[in-house]
């Protein structure tokens, strides 16, 4: 290395320590008090300052958002989990709410009918073809002091009178089958009569025959059990009537009951496992 | 030619670093324990028997331009302080014959400590530059010299394995 080239990298080695020096007073110094020098180096600087960062900033940009992505992603698979957990809580929610307002209601039907009753959980539905319930069971038997005929009722009305009792379980005779019958009267009237359910797989209905011909009855009159035996008790809702037949000829008057109760959405139902204490509760 | 490709291929691997450093921050580098990673780049190219000081002086003034861009700094702060050390790294390396990875971290520890705490000095003259207490600032200067050091050794290897030159002796 010769005499200049020395010079020369003594004086480049110089500069790489006081340029930036000088740079970087006058960016320290307060606006007002720059001299000549400052701005001059402020004006030269400030363009090439400008474009190195917006470089440097896009460059950071590409980067930041590649990353911030892989996190959308990330936050995207959690809040994917969460909403599925929160999505079967809310069912589960739902369900619960709907059971608690089904015994808010019985418990309300309770109070009403001023009787010795006991909640049953319904645990079997046997359906028909036509996707008709024909045949319930509940979650009490024997054991709990149930036994046949005792009257079944919803907070709709009359589901129909338990069957068979064996061990914890319990069949319940619905009014739309074939073997229920249950006296009653009907509408303003209190016209008289008793319903048989007609077993029909593809809808539900009972048949009603009026005691006499001359009963003054009509379509969507209430239809509530009478009292009479002792075996439900009376003012118990169990459908309205949804047709009246011929009134000319016959020994009987007869039409068609459309139950209170929706045998599909049953859930939980009360027992009536004393005798009626007040006949005008329903 | 050798040498400039080599000095090249550090400026951008501590640009990568510093986007990695900047993205990653709170993985990489966990407060106080942020490293200066340019440094340990500057003083292995000080130190290395085969650069020659006007390429390593440009290399530390080009690694301090870009601390400059990436922090936010005003212009000449880590350009200044960067070639500061690389001229410190090289006096010390030019009166010290030994090397190895204990040189390595006591270098970078004691020099990262010096240059931080100048750093700190000119920022407190920047108006409007933040002011710290003494305990925190040391504490902060202290974290930072060590994570440096324990990285020194690493970041020396890397220079020798990008500019395998920068390990021949001058002929």
């Amino acid at each position: 290395m010769n005499y200049f080239q020395t010079i020369r990298d003594a004086a480049i080695l110089l500069a790489l320590l006081i340029i930036p020096a000088v740079f970087l007073r006058a960016n320290l110094r307060d606006p007002s008090e720059l001299s000549w020098l400052d701005r001059g180096l402020l004006q030269v600087s400030g363009p090439v300052q400008y474009v190195a960062e917006w470089a440097a900033d896009a460059v950071t940009g590409i980067v930041e958002d590649y990353v911030y992505l892989l996190d959308v992603k990330s936050d995207n698979d959690h809040l994917r989990a969460e909403n599925d957990r929160l999505q079967r809580e809310m069912r589960v929610l739902r369900s619960d709410v709907q059971r608690v307002r089904e015994l808010e209601s019985l418990l309300g039907l309770r109070e009403r009918l001023a009787t010795e009753t006991m909640t049953a959980r319904v645990i079997a539905k046997d359906i028909s073809p036509s996707f008709r319930v024909v045949r319930l069971a509940v979650d009490q038997g024997e054991h709990a002091g149930l036994h046949a005929g005792m009257p079944v009722v919803a907070d709709q009305g009359l589901v129909g009178q338990i069957r068979r009792v064996s061990g914890r379980f319990a069949d319940v005779l619905l009014t739309i089958d074939p073997q229920s019958r249950v006296d009653v009267v009907v509408g303003e009237g209190r016209a008289r009569g008793r319903i048989e359910g007609l077993g029909e797989r593809g809808r539900y209905r009972c048949r009603i025959q009026f005691d006499r011909t001359d009963d003054q009855v009509a379509v969507g009159d209430e239809v509530f059990t009478s009292g009479l035996g002792k075996k439900f008790p009376a003012s118990i809702l169990i459908g309205y009537i949804s047709k009246i037949g011929d009134q000319e000829f016959g020994l009987h008057q007869e039409g068609e009951v459309t139950p209170a109760v929706d045998f599909t959405r049953l859930d939980e139902v009360l027992i009536l496992t004393s005798g009626p204490k007040d006949p005008d509760a329903l | 030619m050798q040498g400039a490709r080599g000095s090249i291929i550090i400026v951008l691997v501590v640009f990568a670093m510093l986007l990695l450093q900047s993205v990653f921050s709170r993985l990489l580098a966990p407060y106080p324990f942020s490293p200066y990673l340019g440094l340990p780049f500057v003083f292995a190219l000080a130190t290395a028997p085969g650069v020659r000081i006007l390429r390593g002086a440009l290399t530390a003034f080009a690694v301090g331009y870009l601390y400059d861009l990436f922090t936010g700094n005003p212009l000449g702060l880590h350009t200044f302080v960067f070639v500061l050390g690389y001229f410190s790294a090289w006096l010390v390396g030019t009166l010290l014959s030994f090397r190895g990875i204990v040189f390595q971290m006591v270098l970078s520890f004691s020099l990262t400590l010096l240059l931080g705490g100048l750093l700190e000095l000119i920022r407190g003259f920047t108006p409007g530059g933040i002011a710290r207490s003494g305990l925190t600032l040391s504490i902060a200067l202290l974290a930072s010299a060590l994570a440096t050091a324990v990285l020194a050794p690493i970041l020396f290897a890397l220079v020798r394995l990008i500019d395998p030159e920068s390990e021949r002796a001058p002929t």
